[in-house]
């Protein structure tokens, strides 16, 4: 039992130092680009600047130090969660991301919500019976999801059913402009409405996050999809499944049981990197419906030239990446006792 | 062969593989195996050994079927038997040992889980005794310290151990017919010695039956009571293993056992020739274009049958 507990710990140890290697390199290039794209100094205060501010200027950041000097104090900053200050709205980088991160959080969760819900089982089915009618039909649904443009099928969505069949709102953020935010529980609208015991607010939160969810979800549900199946097929003809049979198992038991733990390992695996995918793919159906989350703000900060907020977006999808991948390997880890032996 | 066979295949025909990688793997292969008998299956890789006992179980890979022929056993069709009804044959009645121990056991659950529920499907018992049963069979098989290997995962065994583990899995609701594909390819040599005693031992004490698959002639010599010979997907030869052994009828069985009978002295003796392209299909002897006593009535097919008292063979020159 001892020798387990240590066991894990030593797994998690190991897992921990990776993450922070990791990170250290996001910083360390985040750092290099935003020096490559020239002196920022002049970005903010124009060419018309007379000498004397610039250096002074130049003094204050501290742009004058040498240059490692200058990256560890970057990277002690950065560390502490601190990106600065946004030189376009003059506000810390940190609080604006805390306030449009739960936007796509709940964005992302809601299609990976939908991906799970769907596309695993459906996964799962297809498996049952390769080549069967069934089986084609996924093939071909996912074929065409994974074959339309993102932001194009949003549009469609909107038209269909806002423009056209008007059972959705306007594709304009996260709420009905005549409502306020719920109490702030845990920042998602769905969840907060709901603690809040406000059905109408729930309601609009959903109403404005189903297309969305649901458009995000076509980039990641088709490839989930087919993931789960050929995990499945690879499994069904493997020996120990051979092996199940030939002692007279039941089917039930032998996909179900057998199967679909041995399934569990890639599924996992593969939902983890989908997450951090999404969390850093969210661009275009944030931008076709103007949601308030962290892929429009990495672009408005572009078309600003305002680089401290880019290099916090990239610092949290990194972050957040790592944190999926973590999540993955204790799962796994519990369950393969091959990782453990490792 | 008076009794009654506790086994008996009639013209066994299997295909497997898709368009034109479709082999005929068996064909018309006739083999019966009476009850206590432990029946060694002899020939080389690809002539139709392992596909043949896999579909007594009717385990056949997804590309292989089985075009023609019956396997009774004790007088049940199994090929007419339904999939629920087949799956209380395997396992209970007829059980298998696979080669590759180390990947045929389910490398998400303990050695012990997987024997106990066997056990219990068949068995109908509490989990508590299928868990007690699987300790006991782990232990039967010559695992040391049962109770707390069952509570290993495969990763965490030998090769050997494997095989050892997957054995008492195959024997743990004592079946009537044991069916043992390779069971020591891979292994050590001093452990194959152990394993196939273990096999032997098992099948005699429980007054069982065996079909051992190999084609290494020594391991079969050292476990069997009767030899079957297959070659290119049919039986050639059947018998007792001192009739088989000592006054082989069939030319193919007589050059296969000259090659082992002089082995490690100079000159290593092989068979001319090549086995036949198994995508085609043939009328004649296939054993003919090898043989050297092949003549014109080899070009019809010879069927098996008794030429000595309970020694059977396909050739026009016995």
């Amino acid at each position: 039992m001892f020798s387990w507990l240590r066991e894990s710990a030593i797994f998690l140890i190991r897992r921990l130092i990776s993450i922070i290697i990791v990170l250290l390199g996001v910083c360390t290039i985040a750092f290099i680009i935003t020096r490559m794209l020239g002196n920022p100094v002049y970005l903010l205060v124009g060419q018309q600047a007379d000498q004397e501010i610039l250096d002074n200027l130049i003094h204050q950041m501290g742009l004058d130090r040498p240059l490692y000097e200058q990256y560890f104090r970057y990277l002690g900053t950065v560390l502490q969660g601190d990106f600065g200050i946004s030189r376009y709205t003059y506000r810390p980088v940190l609080d604006e991301i805390a306030f449009r991160l739960p936007a796509t959080l709940e964005l992302v969760l809601a299609a990976m919500t939908i991906t799970i819900v769907f596309a695993i089982p459906l996964g799962i089915l297809a498996a049952a019976r390769p080549g069967s009618i069934f089986d084609r039909l996924c093939a071909l649904i996912s074929q065409f999801g994974v074959s339309m443009p993102n932001f194009w099928v949003g549009l469609i969505f909107i038209y269909v059913f806002y423009f056209l069949l008007k059972i959705l709102p306007a594709p304009l953020g996260r709420l009905d402009a005549t409502l306020r935010a719920p109490a702030e529980v845990t920042r998602l609208f769905l969840i907060d409405s709901i603690i809040a015991g406000n059905f109408v607010t729930f309601k609009s939160a959903l109403s404005h996050l189903i297309l969305p969810a649901v458009t995000l979800s076509l980039s990641s549900a088709p490839s989930t999809l087919q993931i789960t199946r050929t995990a499945l097929i690879h499994i069904l003809s493997s020996d120990y499944i051979r092996t199940a049979r030939a002692y007279g198992m039941p089917n039930r038991s032998i996909y179900y049981r057998y199967a679909l733990k041995n399934a569990i390992v890639p599924i996992i695996t593969m939902l983890a990197m989908t997450f951090g995918f999404l969390m850093s793919g969210t661009v275009l159906v944030e931008t076709v419906f103007n949601w308030p989350g962290l892929g429009l703000y990495a672009v408005d900060s572009m078309h600003h030239f305002d680089y401290e907020p880019i290099v916090g977006v990239v610092f949290l999808s990194a972050l957040f990446y790592v944190l999926a991948y973590l999540v993955a390997d204790i799962i796994t880890y519990t369950i393969d006792p091959r990782i453990r032996a490792e | 062969m008076s009794q009654n066979p506790l086994l008996e295949i009639k013209n066994l025909q299997v295909i497997i593989g898709r368009e034109e990688n479709r082999v005929h793997a068996v064909r018309g292969a006739s083999l019966k195996i009476n009850e206590k008998e432990r029946l060694g299956i002899i020939g080389e890789s690809g002539s139709g050994k392992t596909l043949t006992a896999l579909s007594i179980l009717r385990l056949l890979p997804a590309t292989g079927i089985i075009k023609e022929g019956e396997i009774y056993f004790q007088g049940k069709d199994l090929l007419s038997l339904s999939e629920s009804e087949m799956s209380y044959i395997r396992g209970k009645q007829i059980s298998i040992v696979f080669q590759n121990a180390a990947a045929a056991l389910n490398p998400l659950f303990t050695v012990g889980q997987q024997i106990a529920e066997v056990y219990r499907f068949h068995e109908g018992c509490s989990a508590h005794e299928a868990w007690a049963k699987a300790i006991e069979m782990l232990d039967a098989t010559g695992i040391p310290d049962p109770t707390r290997r069952a509570h290993a995962y495969p990763n965490q065994f030998s090769g050997g151990m494997a095989q050892r583990a997957l054995i008492a899995m195959a024997l743990v609701c004592s079946p009537k017919l044991l069916i043992a594909d390779e069971p020591t390819t891979g292994l050590d040599l001093t452990i194959q010695a152990q394993v196939l005693d273990l096999i032997k031992d098992h099948v005699i004490q429980s007054c069982s039956s065996l079909i051992l698959i190999s084609h290494d002639i020594a391991v079969i010599a050292e476990v069997c009571t009767n030899v079957a010979v297959m070659y290119a997907g049919d039986v050639l030869e059947v018998g007792s293993l001192e009739d088989v052994f000592q006054s082989p009828l069939s030319p193919y069985s007589k050059a296969l056992l000259k090659c082992f009978q002089i082995e490690g002295r100079g000159q290593q003796p092989y068979i001319a020739g090549k086995v036949p392209d198994l995508r085609f299909q043939y009328e004649g002897c296939l054993f003919a274009p090898r043989c050297e006593f092949a003549a014109d009535i080899c070009r019809n097919r010879p069927v098996l049958r008794e030429v000595k008292p309970n020694h059977w063979a396909a050739c026009h020159f016995t």
